[in-house]
């Protein structure tokens, strides 16, 4: 190219001494590049001076830990701990700074986690600096870390529970109403707590309450018989006997904060009804018209029936007592004519011990016998009693024993079931079920069996709860945290926080 | 830098470390139980590696200061600063999971977006803009010799004036200089002479070249023929001036990115040590 400029001389256009200085361009690249260093170190300690510590969080805490904002050294109580903790030094894991208010602990979860590399400290499953998410709203993926392959997990590679559970939608047959037939839950399975293997074929579960309860007798439309002095109810009948219609609320009741229900036990849920008056049952006997018996255990009851039997002997041996109607404090009354008078006292132990054991099998046999209203009365009508044989020579004198009930206050022991959340759906909805012979599906208020099950499978909770990222429609999200618990306290969702020290 | 074949490698080896990156990231993203975060280990590591992107890209200031010593040519790190450089922006995002943070963060990120953006836009300036620098001013100068290669110009005019007059320098009073030998005189005191200082008055009307195309026509009619030459040398002078002007302004645009770029990364490189030191510390 022609060299077109006026001054061709470098010399005249090249001048030594101008290349020593920087040109303007670097000057004031200088200049601007020295300012902006300033004014970062001035931005950086002027936010530590006056904005505390917040300023450093990549993003703010949850609502929970807002009053801690400025003040990183209430949960990291460690220096350097970021590195430290992922090194897996312990000193420097989020277990010691939680501590300070809460009281749960890793160890509440059965079956602890031996992999520490999934689960090391509160912070694995409670990830804070996420904004004002809760921090107990743990995602699914914290719990299918171990759940996709539990045995691996657990000690032994022997866990009670389904090897793998991904989400609500793989979740496997709830253990209380699947079929066990070629093999058993592990005996650590909180299903052993509240239900028995049938022992038959089938290999389901049954109600282990030891309770004979008929859900059909008591939820009829027409009514229950109740006894005249019942207080609460007075539809009487033409004949003077009373009904009442009963309803799932009648007994069962939700607890205090509205998710469970409170348990169910005599004295609330049955003595209105079911008495314990065994004078019809009781009526060719001394103790025909005696007061109501107490809902205690066959050894008070025969100790109680002693003592009723000596003093209607006594009372029959009294030779003051002339009115022949004048009833004992038990409410016997003296009938000289059919008790033979003694004032031997061996004679009357004698008599008594004559007597009672045709009352024990009154009460303890299954006796059917009309007692008051069209009650039956009797303690096997509802418990299961077990005979010992005459050879039993027991201090309590009885030959009989009580299978202990056993009724659950909770039946799903592994999970939680919010019922004041599901208030919009009817009882007989979930509560029923297939596990009849036939395979039919009876609700609560068709089973007359104790034994029954009333628990909803787990594909009626599918209907309902899927997992998040497959809802066509959505019903409502199937997530880990809404059923279960880490920290294995049922009967609440959070326990108190301790004080702050 | 101009991106040639020279950088084939580069590229390519950057867009293989970009690729590895992302695909280590997926999974890692999609399985982590809260997310990808910074303070997981897989985030930790992104982190790492950005931030050596990062440095590396910045050891091209030492490296141009160290001119006399052998730690690879100059050519081989800026290719480094400007390919490593890149790479680093998929690697912090990675590392932060595609978030913006807290404060600190904030302003840490939008300051490297910045030196990211800035960079990519002087890339682009540094290949277009010498294309019209080369049309713009062909007559161009050592950009440092500027003022030395203007300076050379106005005492070349100078002598082309004294060429034809005795002195230069005399009192030209307005309605005067109406004679046509003076006439040269007083315009070139009155328009050229301040036309070739190094500060140039942007009102001045021989910065159009049609205009001044026009100006010098109208000048050459008016003197006498011995003049007409002299008239030619400063008119070819003063389009030589204009072209310096051209010249100087496409400098300012092709490095005046740096002006932005080198300052925020001096205070992404603040902002990093300390996200750096209060991440790791807490």
């Amino acid at each position: 190219m022609v060299d077109s400029r006026f001054i061709r001389s470098i010399s005249q256009r090249f001048d030594i001494e101008t290349a020593r200085h920087p040109n303007k361009l670097r000057r004031l690249r200088w200049r601007v590049t020295c300012s902006c260093a300033l004014l970062t170190l001035l931005i950086i300690f002027g936010n530590l001076a006056f904005s505390g510590d917040a300023v450093f969080q990549s993003r703010p805490v949850t609502f929970s830990h807002a009053r801690y904002a400025n003040d990183c050294k209430q949960c990291h109580d460690a220096s350097f701990q970021l590195p430290r903790r992922l090194l897996g030094n312990t000193d420097a894991l989020f277990i010691h700074s939680c501590q300070q208010c809460h009281e749960q602990r890793m160890a509440d979860h059965h079956g602890k986690p031996t992999d520490s590399s999934s689960i090391a400290d509160c912070a694995s499953c409670h990830s804070e600096h996420r904004g004002l998410t809760s921090l107990t709203n743990v995602s699914d993926s914290q719990c299918v870390t171990c759940h996709s392959d539990i045995n691996a997990k657990t000690e032994h590679h022997q866990s009670a529970f389904a090897n793998s559970v991904n989400s609500i939608d793989s979740h496997p047959e709830i253990t209380l109403l699947k079929q066990w037939v070629n093999s058993q839950p592990k005996h650590t399975h909180g299903a052993y707590q509240v239900a028995k293997l049938d022992g038959k074929e089938t290999g389901r579960f049954i109600d282990a309450s030891n309770i004979k309860f008929n859900h059909a007798v008591h939820l009829q439309e027409d009514g229950v018989l109740v006894p005249p002095d019942h207080p609460d109810y007075g539809r009487q009948l033409a004949n003077g006997l009373s009904t009442t219609t009963l309803d799932c609320a009648s007994c069962h009741t939700p607890d205090a904060i509205g998710q469970g229900m409170q348990p169910i036990n005599y004295e609330q849920h049955c003595a209105n009804c079911h008495q314990l008056s065994y004078s019809t049952l009781l009526a060719n006997t001394p103790l025909a018209r005696n007061k109501p018996l107490p809902h205690v255990d066959p050894e008070l009851i025969n100790g109680i029936l002693r003592d009723r039997l000596i003093n209607y002997r006594k009372l029959q041996n009294n030779p003051t007592i002339k009115d022949p109607n004048q009833i004992d404090d038990f409410g016997a009354t003296r009938n000289p004519a059919k008790v033979p008078l003694s004032d031997d006292p061996q004679s009357n132990w004698n008599w008594m011990e004559s007597h009672l054991p045709n009352i024990q099998s009154l009460l303890f046999a299954g006796g059917k016998t009309a007692g008051q209203g069209d009650l039956q009365n009797g303690c096997a009508l509802c418990h299961t009693f077990e005979w010992h044989g005459n050879t039993d020579t027991s201090d309590s004198g009885i030959n009989w024993s009580i299978r202990a009930s056993n009724i659950p206050d909770k039946w799903l022991v592994h999970s939680k079931f919010p019922h004041d959340r599901h208030a919009q759906t009817s009882c007989v909805e979930c509560h029923y079920t297939t596990g009849t012979e036939n395979g039919d599906t009876i609700t609560a208020k068709q089973s007359v069996s104790g034994t029954d099950i009333l628990i909803a499978p787990i594909k009626k909770c599918q209907s309902c709860h899927t997992d998040a990222r497959n809802q066509t429609p959505a019903i409502a999200r199937g997530r880990c945290v809404h059923c279960h618990d880490y920290h294995n306290d049922h009967t609440s969702g959070h326990k108190p926080i301790l004080g702050n020290p | 830098m101009v991106i040639n074949r020279g950088h084939a490698a580069w590229c390519v080896t950057s867009l293989a470390l970009v690729i590895l990156a992302t695909g280590l990231y997926i999974p890692y993203a999609n399985n982590a139980p809260h997310g990808a975060t910074g303070n997981s280990i897989a985030g930790l590591l992104f982190g790492i590696a950005g931030t050596t992107a990062m440095i590396f890209a910045g050891l091209l200031a030492v490296r141009r200061r160290l001119v006399t010593r052998k730690f690879g040519s100059i050519s081989w790190w800026l290719k480094g600063h400007l390919w490593i450089g890149l790479c680093s922006a998929p690697l912090i995002f990675f590392h932060s999971g595609f978030r913006f943070g807290g404060a600190l963060e904030q302003l840490t990120m939008w300051c490297f977006l910045a030196v990211i953006v800035s960079g990519i836009i002087g890339q682009v300036l540094q290949h277009v803009t010498p294309r019209f620098m080369k049309t713009a001013a062909p007559q161009q100068a050592i950009f440092e010799q500027l003022e030395v290669a203007i300076t050379s110009l106005k005492k070349a005019a100078d002598q082309q004036m004294l060429s034809v007059y005795d002195t230069l320098f005399v009192d030209v009073q307005d309605g005067e200089g109406e004679l046509a030998d003076d006439f040269l005189r007083a315009f070139y005191l009155k328009h050229v002479r301040i036309f070739l200082q190094v500060e140039v008055d942007p009102k001045s009307s021989l910065l159009n070249a049609t205009q001044a195309e026009g100006i010098f026509a109208t000048v050459r009619d008016g003197i006498p023929r011995k003049m007409v030459s002299v008239a030619l040398g400063l008119e070819s002078i003063c389009n030589e001036r204009r072209q310096l002007i051209a010249q100087n302004k496409l400098q300012w645009i092709m490095h005046g990115w740096t002006l932005i770029h080198i300052p925020l990364s001096i205070s992404l490189l603040i902002l990093t040590l300390m996200h750096i030191i209060m991440s790791l510390y807490f």
